[in-house]
């Protein structure tokens, strides 16, 4: 079931109203099979799949934490079993290509292809790595959880089932034992981070999609300055995306009485790589770190190590988003950078004065700039269908092209787009007013996604008129931009 | 400590209540002075997908014949088309079938001037023909004949819910105001909720109307600054830049074009063909019987000659469908056609099914395309009522064309 579908608007209520109405000891069972039915609305059978996933890690946990001899082995097989059947569902066609094409380059014949149809079970990247960080912290000693019931919910909770973010199970269980009392607070806050993720999805990150779209279908026609702008548009795309799924996400779960990381932090106001990592998709990176980056030494082993570390965490990562080359590389592109930031870090504390200019804010100013451009460089290598169409539009941004179409590299020509609205030659104005409202917020103490509730102070009273206003605003808004088919998440496909 | 929960003081304090309120508040006021005038659906930028194209092709020049179906008929005219013309045919803006009028004019004494519009729309049922009946074959641009192309899925696919939840039928209603039609689009709970959920919003109901207004009056503040614009690639016409890169049902120029020497191969697509034919799917069936059985009663009151054709069905469909679906079919069509006095031709018997004529299980190429609108032509040579209503000067198309394309000129300003 989407988000963003009627469906969903329908489901939700339904299932706020049953859970409150339902005996605290009841509440457990009803919302794993409301999660279930959400999962099973897409494809009945994959929720036979993600249910033996369950039950396979159930009882290996117990079997990993009462492991005396054996313990290393137990584990590793648990984690073992959760890769192989991530990577069958993800990766088996993408292996299959690498092997037929070397197979074909040393002129022997290609594989042949497979009999029957791989799909995708949404979500299986996500609640694999739950998994996996659930059989990780019992052979670090934590006790496995005893109800069967409990731990089905932990994956299969309907708000962050299909994109995240990825829970950690400590946080999670012990919140069903904790009877709730819907309060005013949740409510509001629910379905206020409800509309706003739904009219970041719907206006914000599908209008900034046909701008991406039409230039990575064409970026031969299309001059360097209008690469970046597509590219800038590609990061906003690809935040309001996801973090508008976690808004919703967060406010469905809310609504229930529950709490769920926080995944987006201001990402593009980071100052490097590394901090725009731990601002974006928190739940992910902060998984690396734990599970990949850490047990593999972690920045332990001197720099040469930790530099291998950051690379191999950042293409497995890139790996994670998909099956193909060029996520590799986008991984393997914010590793570099990573690694450069590093490495200038160390150089920069052995210079005292250069460490003085790093600690101002005329810096941090340049940092920012400089890091928002690093990443959407490598965001080309995330948006490119293959890796011809990647490498043309790197050699355009990097400005290497010198036969760019009539009109100079600088001119922004897609601005005069004729098309069905008006995005495009008011795209500057929008990129504009879109960074300066990540500036706002960063002011407000408000909770991300939240809006702060500004009272009039009329006839010496405090009227707080401003947030009923804004929400209905939001709503008018979502009524009249929704279109009835929205694509679908871009995390989904991951 | 958390506050518990309580209704009353929920209405007096929370803001999401107060905009709920505010929203219904405005929303019920807009429903009652209604302050939008009624646009051309035409003029609706927003909306241009298939259907939107197809209506402004067909306005801009009007035909003598329609020839409609879902893309088992849109698919192979159209290609059929580009061979037969030696050139690309863009699908998008370019309807016209000189193939099934030459293939006409060849078996028959008809007009030479004589003029087909391929009206296939990608999956379009009968409630979708019955829908461009209503709205299309009527005024200047009535044609004076409409062939109805229809195969076992048009009338029952396992993949469809509602008439009034396709694209196709959405866009046509805004031409009609027939409570009728719109009464017998939703059958289901959910469709019926949605649509209501859809008219009872005033935003969600004119947010096409609102877009395409907002669009308008900021075009006419920024054209000082649109005017300093040098040209941008993106307007020119090439084929993948505009497929993929629309939201979902938009299509631009140039996103389909046939070429004469394209190499059509069969895919197998059982698996999609077995989900549209999985069950009788009973529910939807009657209602598109009644469709058909409207949309011919349409056709005669208006003057307008029908003929209904069955496409033949591959092998490869035939054994896909759930048992009974094909006779089933068959059987209501007869009935419908017999009742309402219109001819039925079933293409089905005595058809050679050869694999190399399809490109799935379904649609037929180039090469299908051609056998079939040769079969649709013999049937309106061999009958002469149909030929009849062909030479008939009735809707004096000429004159019609010209005020088509002054009309085509407007739009285009």
């Amino acid at each position: 079931m989407l988000f963003n579908s009627l469906a969903y608007m329908i489901f939700l209520p339904v299932v706020f109203l049953l859970y409150w109405k339902t005996p605290f000891k009841f509440r457990t069972p009803l919302l794993l099979i409301a999660s279930y039915v959400f999962y099973m609305y897409w494809k009945w059978e994959y929720g036979l799949l993600i249910l033996g996933l369950t039950a396979l890690n159930y009882f290996l946990g117990f079997w990993v934490e009462r492991a005396t001899v054996k313990k290393k082995l137990v584990f590793g097989l648990g984690i073992a079993l959760n890769v192989i059947i991530l990577g069958f569902f993800k990766y088996a066609y993408f292996v299959h290509d690498v092997v037929s094409d070397a197979a074909k380059a040393v002129g022997q014949p290609a594989l042949p292809n497979f009999t029957v149809e791989i799909i995708l079970p949404l979500g299986i990247s996500f609640f694999v790595f739950e998994f996996i960080h659930y059989l990780f912290e019992i052979y670090r000693g934590a006790k496995p959880v005893k109800s069967f019931m409990e731990f089905a919910l932990f994956p299969s909770f309907f708000p962050t089932q299909i994109a995240g973010p990825i829970k950690r199970y400590a946080d999670f269980i012990p919140q069903l034992h904790k009877e709730q009392k819907l309060t005013q607070k949740d409510f509001d806050e629910g379905v206020e981070l409800i509309l706003f993720g739904l009219f970041k999805k719907v206006v914000m990150a599908d209008n900034f999609a046909l701008v991406v779209n039409r230039c990575f279908a064409h970026p031969d026609l299309v001059t360097s300055a209008d690469l970046w702008l597509a590219l800038y548009c590609f990061a906003w795309q690809g935040y309001f995306d996801f973090s508008g799924y976690t808004d919703i996400a967060r406010g469905s779960a809310q609504l229930l009485g529950f709490k769920v990381p926080l995944n987006f932090n201001l990402p593009y106001l980071a100052g490097s790589i590394s901090e725009i990592w731990r601002r974006w998709h928190i739940s992910l990176s902060t998984w690396l770190r734990d599970y990949l980056f850490i047990p593999m030494g972690g920045s332990k082993g001197g720099e040469l190590l930790t530099y291998r570390n950051i690379m191999l965490t950042m293409i497995i990562g890139g790996f994670w988003h998909g099956a193909s080359l060029h996520y590799g590389f986008w991984g393997g592109t914010l590793g570099l950078f990573m690694v450069v930031h590093r490495g200038w870090q160390t150089f920069y504390k052995t210079k005292p004065w250069l460490e003085n200019i790093v600690k101002t804010k005329y810096y941090h100013v340049f940092a920012v700039f400089l890091t928002m451009h690093a990443w959407c460089l490598s965001l080309v290598f995330m948006r490119s269908p293959d890796m011809n169409v990647a490498w043309t539009v790197m050699k355009k941004v990097l400005f290497l092209d010198t036969a760019q179409n009539a009109l100079g590299w600088w001119q922004p020509s897609i601005l005069a787009t004729t098309d069905t609205n008006l995005l495009y030659p008011l795209l500057p104005f929008i990129l504009v007013a879109t960074y300066a409202m990540q500036l706002l917020v960063a002011k407000s103490k408000e909770i991300p996604g939240v809006m702060p509730n500004f009272k009039l102070n009329l006839f010496g009273k405090h009227i707080p008129a401003f947030k009923p206003a804004y929400l209905a605003a939001l709503l008018i808004v979502l009524f009249i931009w929704s279109p009835d088919f929205s694509p679908q998440f871009i995390y989904f496909q991951f | 400590m958390k506050n518990a929960f309580s209704l009353t003081n929920f209405l007096k304090q929370s803001p999401v209540a107060q905009a709920f309120i505010l929203v219904a508040i405005i929303n019920a006021s807009l429903l009652y002075f209604n302050p939008l005038q009624k646009l051309d659906p035409q003029a609706i930028v927003s909306n241009r997908t298939w259907a939107w194209w197809a209506v402004k092709d067909f306005r801009e020049n009007p035909s003598d014949v329609i020839m409609m179906g879902s893309s088992f008929i849109m698919n192979p005219t159209w290609q059929e088309e580009a061979v037969y013309r030696k050139q690309s045919v863009d699908l998008v803006v370019d309807h016209r079938t000189t193939y099934l009028e030459d293939a006409i004019k060849s078996r028959a004494l008809v007009p030479q001037n004589l003029r087909c519009f391929n009206f296939g729309l990608p999956g379009a049922m009968v409630s979708d023909q019955a829908m461009i009946v209503e709205t299309m074959c009527q005024g200047p641009q009535k044609p004076k004949m409409a062939i109805f192309c229809v195969a076992p899925r048009d009338l029952m696919d396992c993949r469809f819910f509602n008439a009034g939840g396709s694209k196709h039928f959405r866009y046509l209603t805004n031409f009609t105001e027939n409570k009728q039609a719109k009464d017998l689009a939703f059958m289901d709970v959910p469709g019926k909720f949605a649509d209501w959920f859809s008219n009872a919003l005033f935003f969600k109901n004119k947010s096409n109307e609102i877009q395409t207004l907002r669009a308008n009056a900021l075009k006419s503040v920024m054209q000082p600054y649109l005017a300093t614009l040098p040209p941008s690639p993106l307007n020119q016409n090439s084929e993948e830049d505009r497929r993929s890169v629309f939201k979902r049902d938009e299509i631009e120029k140039g996103a389909w074009l046939a070429h004469p020497n394209t190499p059509y191969w069969y895919v197998n697509s059982s698996p999609d063909c077995r989900m549209r034919y999985k069950h009788l799917n009973s529910q939807v069936f009657e209602n598109q019987k009644i469709w058909l059985d409207k949309a011919l009663k349409t056709c005669k009151e208006r003057g307008v000659k029908a003929v209904v054709v069955n496409v033949p069905s591959s092998p490869e469909a035939r054994e896909c469908m759930f048992p009974g679906i094909y006779e089933r079919h068959v059987e209501a069509v007869t009935t419908i056609t017999k009742a309402n006095d219109i001819p039925f031709y079933n293409l089905d018997p005595g058809w050679k099914h050869e694999q190399k004529d399809y490109t799935d299980w379904g649609h037929m190429g180039p090469q299908g395309g051609s056998k079939m609108l040769n079969a649709i032509a013999s049937i309106v040579a061999g009958n002469q009522e149909l030929v009849t209503a062909l030479n008939s000067p009735s809707n004096n198309n000429s004159a019609n064309r010209k005020v088509a394309e002054s009309e085509g000129k407007q739009d285009a300003l």
